[in-house]
Protein backbone atom coordinates (compact mmCIF):
# COMPACT_ATOMS: atom_id res chain seq x y z
CA UNK A 1 0.00 0.00 0.00
CA UNK A 2 1.38 3.54 -0.71
CA UNK A 3 1.72 6.11 1.76
CA UNK A 4 -0.79 8.36 0.45
CA UNK A 5 -3.71 5.07 0.44
CA UNK A 6 -2.12 4.29 4.11
CA UNK A 7 -2.50 8.09 4.96
CA UNK A 8 -6.21 8.23 3.45
CA UNK A 9 -7.44 5.39 5.16
CA UNK A 10 -6.31 6.10 8.59
CA UNK A 11 -8.55 9.56 8.10
CA UNK A 12 -10.88 7.47 6.48
CA UNK A 13 -11.56 5.08 9.52
CA UNK A 14 -11.00 8.46 11.76
CA UNK A 15 -14.20 9.97 9.77
CA UNK A 16 -15.81 6.61 10.33
CA UNK A 17 -14.81 6.50 13.98
CA UNK A 18 -16.30 10.08 14.71
CA UNK A 19 -19.51 9.38 12.53
CA UNK A 20 -20.34 5.68 14.73
CA UNK A 21 -19.35 8.55 17.91
CA UNK A 22 -22.28 10.44 17.09
CA UNK A 23 -24.56 8.35 15.51
CA UNK A 24 -24.13 6.29 18.22
CA UNK A 25 -25.39 9.21 20.95
CA UNK A 26 -28.93 9.12 19.60
CA UNK A 27 -29.14 5.24 18.97
CA UNK A 28 -27.84 3.91 22.52
CA UNK A 29 -31.12 5.60 23.69
CA UNK A 30 -32.76 2.44 21.40
CA UNK A 31 -30.11 -0.20 22.22
CA UNK A 32 -28.17 -0.10 19.41
CA UNK A 33 -25.08 0.72 18.51
CA UNK A 34 -23.38 2.15 15.15
CA UNK A 35 -20.56 -0.16 13.47
CA UNK A 36 -19.78 1.40 10.86
CA UNK A 37 -16.10 1.24 11.31
CA UNK A 38 -16.05 -2.23 12.28
CA UNK A 39 -18.04 -3.41 9.28
CA UNK A 40 -15.60 -1.08 7.35
CA UNK A 41 -12.47 -2.78 8.33
CA UNK A 42 -14.40 -6.35 7.92
CA UNK A 43 -15.51 -5.05 4.54
CA UNK A 44 -11.97 -4.20 3.78
CA UNK A 45 -9.95 -7.10 5.11
CA UNK A 46 -12.23 -9.37 3.00
CA UNK A 47 -11.66 -8.12 -0.35
CA UNK A 48 -8.20 -7.05 -0.04
CA UNK A 49 -6.86 -9.59 2.78
CA UNK A 50 -3.20 -9.22 1.19
CA UNK A 51 -2.75 -5.29 1.70
CA UNK A 52 -5.40 -5.32 4.70
CA UNK A 53 -3.47 -7.72 7.78
CA UNK A 54 -3.20 -7.65 11.04
CA UNK A 55 -0.58 -5.11 11.49
CA UNK A 56 -2.71 -2.75 9.72
CA UNK A 57 -5.56 -3.59 11.33
CA UNK A 58 -3.92 -3.06 14.73
CA UNK A 59 -2.18 -0.05 13.98
CA UNK A 60 -6.12 1.06 12.96
CA UNK A 61 -7.17 0.11 16.35
CA UNK A 62 -4.56 1.98 18.17
CA UNK A 63 -5.73 4.81 16.25
CA UNK A 64 -9.31 4.06 17.28
CA UNK A 65 -8.64 3.62 20.95
CA UNK A 66 -6.71 6.65 21.20
CA UNK A 67 -9.73 8.62 18.93
CA UNK A 68 -12.50 7.31 21.37
CA UNK A 69 -10.29 7.15 24.74
CA UNK A 70 -11.07 3.24 25.43
CA UNK A 71 -8.76 0.99 26.71
CA UNK A 72 -5.36 1.01 24.99
CA UNK A 73 -5.34 -1.85 22.34
CA UNK A 74 -9.24 -2.79 22.89
CA UNK A 75 -9.86 -2.13 19.30
CA UNK A 76 -6.45 -3.34 18.01
CA UNK A 77 -7.28 -6.74 19.72
CA UNK A 78 -10.91 -6.53 18.21
CA UNK A 79 -9.27 -5.82 14.92
CA UNK A 80 -6.84 -8.15 14.97
CA UNK A 81 -8.72 -11.21 16.44
CA UNK A 82 -11.50 -10.01 13.41
CA UNK A 83 -8.39 -10.38 10.83
CA UNK A 84 -7.09 -12.97 12.10
CA UNK A 85 -10.90 -15.02 11.44
CA UNK A 86 -11.30 -13.44 8.15
CA UNK A 87 -8.14 -14.77 7.31
CA UNK A 88 -8.06 -17.85 8.67
CA UNK A 89 -11.79 -18.61 7.14
CA UNK A 90 -10.95 -16.80 3.63
CA UNK A 91 -11.44 -19.55 1.05
CA UNK A 92 -14.78 -20.52 2.92
CA UNK A 93 -16.02 -17.10 2.95
CA UNK A 94 -15.28 -16.71 -0.32
CA UNK A 95 -17.62 -19.40 -1.37
CA UNK A 96 -20.62 -17.77 0.81
CA UNK A 97 -23.40 -15.53 -1.13
CA UNK A 98 -23.51 -11.69 0.22
CA UNK A 99 -26.25 -12.69 2.46
CA UNK A 100 -24.47 -15.25 4.12
CA UNK A 101 -21.62 -12.91 4.13
CA UNK A 102 -23.56 -9.88 5.61
CA UNK A 103 -24.99 -12.29 8.47
CA UNK A 104 -21.44 -13.24 8.93
CA UNK A 105 -20.00 -10.11 9.33
CA UNK A 106 -23.33 -8.92 11.66
CA UNK A 107 -22.30 -11.88 14.08
CA UNK A 108 -18.42 -10.89 14.15
CA UNK A 109 -20.32 -7.30 14.89
CA UNK A 110 -22.22 -8.78 18.07
CA UNK A 111 -19.03 -10.45 18.92
CA UNK A 112 -16.97 -7.34 18.97
CA UNK A 113 -19.84 -5.45 20.70
CA UNK A 114 -19.89 -8.02 23.46
CA UNK A 115 -16.29 -8.23 23.92
CA UNK A 116 -16.06 -4.29 24.21
CA UNK A 117 -19.14 -4.14 26.53
CA UNK A 118 -17.60 -6.25 28.56
CA UNK A 119 -14.27 -4.08 29.15
CA UNK A 120 -16.30 -0.61 29.11
CA UNK A 121 -19.79 -1.06 30.59
CA UNK A 122 -18.51 -3.82 32.80
CA UNK A 123 -21.40 -3.16 35.62
CA UNK A 124 -24.21 -2.37 32.83
CA UNK A 125 -23.94 -5.43 30.47
CA UNK A 126 -26.92 -5.47 28.10
CA UNK A 127 -27.56 -8.57 26.20
CA UNK A 128 -30.32 -6.59 24.34
CA UNK A 129 -27.92 -4.11 23.12
CA UNK A 130 -25.09 -7.04 21.64
CA UNK A 131 -28.56 -8.51 20.14
CA UNK A 132 -29.72 -5.41 18.79
CA UNK A 133 -26.27 -4.61 17.21
CA UNK A 134 -26.44 -7.86 14.95
CA UNK A 135 -29.65 -6.54 13.44
CA UNK A 136 -27.69 -2.92 12.98
CA UNK A 137 -24.93 -4.49 11.64
CA UNK A 138 -26.77 -6.27 9.49
CA UNK A 139 -28.74 -3.12 7.70
CA UNK A 140 -25.42 -1.20 8.12
CA UNK A 141 -23.54 -3.85 5.83
CA UNK A 142 -25.81 -2.79 3.33
CA UNK A 143 -24.44 0.13 2.33
CA UNK A 144 -20.64 -0.77 3.52
CA UNK A 145 -19.96 -2.74 0.19
CA UNK A 146 -21.37 0.06 -1.90
CA UNK A 147 -19.34 3.25 0.03
CA UNK A 148 -15.81 0.83 0.18
CA UNK A 149 -15.68 0.47 -3.51
CA UNK A 150 -16.03 4.49 -3.91
CA UNK A 151 -13.67 5.11 -1.45
CA UNK A 152 -11.13 2.34 -2.05
CA UNK A 153 -11.82 3.23 -6.26
CA UNK A 154 -9.97 6.41 -5.08
CA UNK A 155 -6.92 5.15 -4.01
CA UNK A 156 -7.06 2.02 -6.06
CA UNK A 157 -6.56 -0.41 -3.34
CA UNK B 1 -4.12 -25.54 9.09
CA UNK B 2 -6.23 -23.40 7.49
CA UNK B 3 -4.58 -21.93 4.03
CA UNK B 4 -3.92 -18.10 4.44
CA UNK B 5 -5.12 -15.56 1.40
CA UNK B 6 -1.55 -13.57 1.98
CA UNK B 7 2.08 -14.59 2.08
CA UNK B 8 2.07 -13.39 5.57
CA UNK B 9 2.81 -15.97 8.16
CA UNK B 10 0.95 -17.21 10.61
CA UNK B 11 3.13 -16.33 13.10
CA UNK B 12 2.98 -12.43 11.97
CA UNK B 13 -1.09 -12.59 12.63
CA UNK B 14 -0.95 -14.54 16.04
CA UNK B 15 1.75 -12.32 17.57
CA UNK B 16 0.23 -9.32 16.72
CA UNK B 17 -2.73 -10.30 17.95
CA UNK B 18 -1.04 -11.67 21.41
CA UNK B 19 0.82 -8.14 21.58
CA UNK B 20 -2.91 -6.49 21.04
CA UNK B 21 -4.06 -8.35 23.84
CA UNK B 22 -1.00 -7.45 26.36
CA UNK B 23 -1.08 -3.91 25.55
CA UNK B 24 -4.73 -4.23 26.10
CA UNK B 25 -4.16 -6.24 29.48
CA UNK B 26 -1.20 -3.89 30.66
CA UNK B 27 -3.38 -0.78 29.61
CA UNK B 28 -6.59 -2.22 31.47
CA UNK B 29 -4.37 -3.70 34.85
CA UNK B 30 -2.10 -1.11 35.61
CA UNK B 31 -2.72 2.11 32.99
CA UNK B 32 0.57 2.26 31.15
CA UNK B 33 -0.62 4.13 28.65
CA UNK B 34 -2.85 6.35 30.19
CA UNK B 35 0.20 9.17 29.45
CA UNK B 36 0.13 8.53 25.87
CA UNK B 37 -4.08 8.85 25.82
CA UNK B 38 -3.58 12.28 27.63
CA UNK B 39 -0.86 13.09 25.18
CA UNK B 40 -3.33 12.53 21.92
CA UNK B 41 -6.32 13.96 23.98
CA UNK B 42 -4.49 17.37 24.93
CA UNK B 43 -3.27 17.59 21.36
CA UNK B 44 -6.65 17.01 19.61
CA UNK B 45 -8.48 19.23 21.77
CA UNK B 46 -5.58 21.71 21.28
CA UNK B 47 -5.62 21.54 17.49
CA UNK B 48 -9.64 21.82 17.83
CA UNK B 49 -9.17 25.36 19.60
CA UNK B 50 -6.43 26.49 17.63
CA UNK B 51 -8.81 25.44 14.34
CA UNK B 52 -11.98 26.91 16.34
CA UNK B 53 -10.22 29.96 17.18
CA UNK B 54 -7.64 30.91 13.85
CA UNK B 55 -9.73 29.02 11.06
CA UNK B 56 -13.46 28.26 11.59
CA UNK B 57 -14.41 31.64 14.38
CA UNK B 58 -13.16 34.04 12.01
CA UNK B 59 -14.85 32.71 8.97
CA UNK B 60 -17.96 32.13 10.84
CA UNK B 61 -17.43 35.52 11.85
CA UNK B 62 -16.46 37.24 8.67
CA UNK B 63 -19.93 35.17 7.04
CA UNK B 64 -22.13 36.38 10.44
CA UNK B 65 -20.71 39.63 10.31
CA UNK B 66 -21.28 40.39 6.29
CA UNK B 67 -25.06 39.01 6.66
CA UNK B 68 -25.47 41.00 9.74
CA UNK B 69 -23.52 44.13 8.44
CA UNK B 70 -26.20 43.76 5.23
CA UNK B 71 -29.35 43.83 7.72
CA UNK B 72 -27.86 45.92 9.37
CA UNK B 73 -28.18 48.25 6.84
CA UNK B 74 -31.15 47.61 5.27
CA UNK B 75 -32.81 48.39 8.41
CA UNK B 76 -30.92 51.91 8.74
CA UNK B 77 -32.27 52.76 5.47
CA UNK B 78 -35.71 51.89 6.26
CA UNK B 79 -35.53 53.60 9.56
CA UNK B 80 -34.10 56.20 7.87
CA UNK B 81 -37.01 56.51 5.42
CA UNK B 82 -39.49 56.30 7.81
CA UNK B 83 -37.62 59.07 9.86
CA UNK B 84 -37.58 61.11 6.63
CA UNK B 85 -41.36 60.46 6.52
CA UNK B 86 -42.18 61.44 10.01
CA UNK B 87 -40.51 64.49 9.25
CA UNK B 88 -42.17 65.66 6.78
CA UNK B 89 -45.53 64.71 8.22
CA UNK B 90 -44.42 66.63 11.39
CA UNK B 91 -43.37 69.58 9.07
CA UNK B 92 -46.89 69.98 7.67
CA UNK B 93 -48.24 69.40 11.60
CA UNK B 94 -46.17 72.57 12.64
CA UNK B 95 -47.40 74.47 9.56
CA UNK B 96 -50.85 73.99 9.15
CA UNK B 97 -50.93 76.76 7.11
CA UNK B 98 -49.42 75.19 4.16
CA UNK B 99 -52.34 73.22 3.87
CA UNK B 100 -54.30 76.21 2.87
CA UNK B 101 -53.78 76.19 -1.39
CA UNK B 102 -56.63 78.77 -1.70
CA UNK B 103 -55.42 81.88 -0.81
CA UNK B 104 -58.94 83.61 -0.37
CA UNK B 105 -60.35 81.26 1.81
CA UNK B 106 -60.73 81.24 5.43
CA UNK B 107 -57.55 79.03 7.38
CA UNK B 108 -59.02 79.31 10.70
CA UNK B 109 -60.60 75.88 10.68
CA UNK B 110 -57.46 74.37 9.26
CA UNK B 111 -56.28 72.39 12.39
CA UNK B 112 -59.01 69.92 11.31
CA UNK B 113 -57.81 69.48 7.60
CA UNK B 114 -56.74 66.13 7.22
CA UNK B 115 -53.13 65.99 6.20
CA UNK B 116 -53.67 64.68 2.31
CA UNK B 117 -49.84 63.83 1.85
CA UNK B 118 -48.37 61.30 -0.59
CA UNK B 119 -44.87 60.18 0.03
CA UNK B 120 -42.48 59.83 -3.01
CA UNK B 121 -39.31 58.56 -2.94
CA UNK B 122 -36.16 60.29 -5.54
CA UNK B 123 -35.86 58.35 -8.75
CA UNK B 124 -33.22 60.38 -10.12
CA UNK B 125 -31.75 63.73 -9.20
CA UNK B 126 -28.26 64.49 -11.31
CA UNK B 127 -26.97 66.31 -8.36
CA UNK B 128 -23.74 67.51 -10.88
CA UNK B 129 -26.58 69.77 -12.67
CA UNK B 130 -28.16 70.82 -9.65
CA UNK B 131 -24.55 72.18 -8.56
CA UNK B 132 -23.08 73.07 -11.71
CA UNK B 133 -26.07 74.37 -14.10
CA UNK B 134 -29.23 76.49 -13.65
CA UNK B 135 -31.63 73.58 -14.51
CA UNK B 136 -32.54 71.81 -11.37
CA UNK B 137 -34.73 68.88 -11.66
CA UNK B 138 -35.94 66.03 -10.23
CA UNK B 139 -37.79 63.06 -10.70
CA UNK B 140 -39.42 61.68 -7.79
CA UNK B 141 -41.73 57.76 -7.64
CA UNK B 142 -44.76 58.29 -5.75
CA UNK B 143 -45.00 55.49 -2.78
CA UNK B 144 -48.50 54.87 -3.91
CA UNK B 145 -49.00 54.33 -7.73
CA UNK B 146 -51.26 57.27 -8.24
CA UNK B 147 -51.07 60.26 -10.71
CA UNK B 148 -49.73 63.44 -9.75
CA UNK B 149 -50.80 66.20 -11.32
CA UNK B 150 -48.53 69.19 -12.20
CA UNK B 151 -48.48 72.28 -9.74
CA UNK B 152 -48.75 70.03 -7.00
CA UNK B 153 -46.25 71.32 -3.78
CA UNK B 154 -43.66 69.74 -2.97
CA UNK B 155 -42.23 69.92 0.34
CA UNK B 156 -39.26 68.15 2.54
CA UNK B 157 -38.96 68.27 6.63
CA UNK B 158 -37.31 71.41 5.88
CA UNK B 159 -40.01 73.49 3.85
CA UNK B 160 -40.76 74.00 0.41
CA UNK B 161 -38.35 72.65 -2.64
CA UNK B 162 -40.60 72.78 -5.71
CA UNK B 163 -43.19 71.93 -7.50
CA UNK B 164 -44.71 68.79 -9.39
CA UNK B 165 -45.12 68.49 -13.20
CA UNK B 166 -47.10 65.47 -14.22
CA UNK B 167 -45.24 62.62 -16.24
CA UNK B 168 -47.24 59.38 -15.82
CA UNK B 169 -48.63 56.98 -13.20
CA UNK B 170 -45.19 56.33 -11.32
CA UNK B 171 -43.03 59.16 -12.02
CA UNK B 172 -43.57 62.73 -11.91
CA UNK B 173 -40.67 65.26 -12.29
CA UNK B 174 -40.33 67.97 -10.04
CA UNK B 175 -39.14 71.73 -10.84
CA UNK B 176 -37.25 73.46 -7.71
CA UNK B 177 -37.50 76.84 -6.45
CA UNK B 178 -33.80 77.37 -7.23
CA UNK B 179 -34.34 76.47 -11.42
CA UNK B 180 -33.81 79.31 -13.42
CA UNK B 181 -37.01 79.13 -15.01
CA UNK B 182 -39.07 78.81 -11.54
CA UNK B 183 -41.04 81.82 -10.61
CA UNK B 184 -42.76 81.90 -6.67
CA UNK B 185 -44.66 84.92 -5.00
CA UNK B 186 -43.16 86.08 -2.01
CA UNK B 187 -44.06 88.13 0.85
CA UNK B 188 -42.00 89.46 3.69
CA UNK B 189 -43.77 90.42 7.22
CA UNK B 190 -43.67 94.59 5.79
CA UNK B 191 -46.51 93.76 3.25
CA UNK B 192 -43.53 93.27 0.42
CA UNK B 193 -44.55 91.62 -2.19
CA UNK B 194 -42.58 90.10 -5.62
CA UNK B 195 -42.20 87.28 -7.74
CA UNK B 196 -39.14 85.50 -6.84
CA UNK B 197 -37.08 83.95 -9.88
CA UNK B 198 -35.25 80.60 -9.37
CA UNK B 199 -31.31 81.54 -9.44
CA UNK B 200 -29.90 78.52 -10.97
CA UNK B 201 -27.63 78.57 -7.97
CA UNK B 202 -28.63 75.64 -5.29
CA UNK B 203 -31.59 76.73 -2.63
CA UNK B 204 -30.91 80.34 -3.67
CA UNK B 205 -33.56 82.31 -5.75
CA UNK B 206 -33.85 86.11 -6.19
CA UNK B 207 -36.14 89.26 -6.45
CA UNK B 208 -35.43 92.73 -8.21
CA UNK B 209 -37.12 95.27 -6.21
CA UNK B 210 -37.77 98.76 -8.53
CA UNK B 211 -37.76 101.37 -5.46
CA UNK B 212 -38.93 104.33 -8.10
CA UNK B 213 -42.03 104.33 -6.78
CA UNK B 214 -41.46 103.88 -2.65
CA UNK B 215 -38.40 103.29 -0.77
CA UNK B 216 -38.49 99.63 0.89
CA UNK B 217 -36.06 99.05 3.44
CA UNK B 218 -34.54 95.25 3.83
CA UNK B 219 -31.80 93.79 5.90
CA UNK B 220 -30.26 90.84 5.84
CA UNK B 221 -31.94 87.53 7.16
CA UNK B 222 -34.93 89.28 6.89
CA UNK B 223 -37.54 85.97 6.51
CA UNK B 224 -39.43 85.73 3.44
CA UNK B 225 -42.53 83.91 2.98
CA UNK B 226 -44.68 82.78 0.34
CA UNK B 227 -47.34 85.21 -0.73
CA UNK B 228 -49.91 82.60 -1.95
CA UNK B 229 -50.61 84.63 -4.68
CA UNK B 230 -50.53 82.76 -8.26
CA UNK B 231 -53.24 79.81 -6.24
CA UNK B 232 -49.77 76.98 -6.40
CA UNK B 233 -48.21 77.90 -3.03
CA UNK B 234 -49.74 77.76 0.44
CA UNK B 235 -49.72 81.24 1.66
CA UNK B 236 -47.86 82.14 5.01
CA UNK B 237 -45.12 79.87 4.63
CA UNK B 238 -41.87 80.78 5.39
CA UNK B 239 -39.38 79.77 2.53
CA UNK B 240 -36.08 81.37 3.23
CA UNK B 241 -34.19 84.43 4.24
CA UNK B 242 -32.36 87.48 2.56
CA UNK B 243 -29.02 86.47 1.70
CA UNK B 244 -27.53 89.02 0.18
CA UNK B 245 -28.83 92.57 -1.25
CA UNK B 246 -27.02 93.49 -4.70
CA UNK B 247 -27.50 97.36 -6.16
CA UNK B 248 -28.92 96.98 -9.95
CA UNK B 249 -28.87 100.60 -10.37
CA UNK B 250 -29.86 103.45 -8.23
CA UNK B 251 -33.22 102.55 -7.73
CA UNK B 252 -33.37 98.97 -8.13
CA UNK B 253 -31.74 96.23 -6.06
CA UNK B 254 -31.99 92.38 -6.41
CA UNK B 255 -32.66 90.40 -3.16
CA UNK B 256 -31.13 87.01 -3.28
CA UNK B 257 -32.63 84.63 -0.74
CA UNK B 258 -31.35 81.73 0.57
CA UNK B 259 -33.87 78.66 0.84
CA UNK B 260 -34.24 76.87 3.77
CA UNK B 261 -35.64 73.78 2.01
CA UNK B 262 -32.21 71.82 0.91
CA UNK B 263 -33.26 69.15 -1.27
CA UNK B 264 -30.25 66.89 -0.96
CA UNK B 265 -31.11 66.23 2.72
CA UNK B 266 -33.21 63.60 2.38
CA UNK B 267 -34.48 60.86 -0.06
CA UNK B 268 -37.75 61.18 0.44
CA UNK B 269 -40.02 63.95 0.19
CA UNK B 270 -44.24 65.02 0.42
CA UNK B 271 -46.67 66.41 -2.58
CA UNK B 272 -49.04 67.85 -1.08
CA UNK B 273 -52.39 67.03 -2.61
Amino acid sequence: MRVSGFIFLTILFLILSSIDMQVNLFLIDFFIVSNFTYLFLCYLCFVNPQKINSLFAAYIGFFIDLHQNVFFGLHATLFTLTVLLINYNYFRLRMFSTFQITIAFSFFTAFFVGFKSILLTTMNFQYLLVFLSFFSAFVSYLVIPSLGKLLTNKIKL
Amino acid sequence: MARLPDRSSRFLLISTFIICLLVLFIDFRFGTFKPVQNFYNSSSISIQILSKDYISSPIYRLVSSIWDTKRAKDEIQYLKEELEKQLIENYVISNKKILNRNFFSDISNLENTNLNLLPAKVASFDVNKYRCCDKHRMFLLPEVSTIVDSFKVVINSEGIIGQSIRINRNLFEVILLSDKSHKIPIQNENEFYCEANGLGIPRKIFCDVDLTLEEKSFELDQQIFSSGLGGIFPKGIEIGSIYEIQDISPKEVRLIIELNANPLSSNYFGVLQ
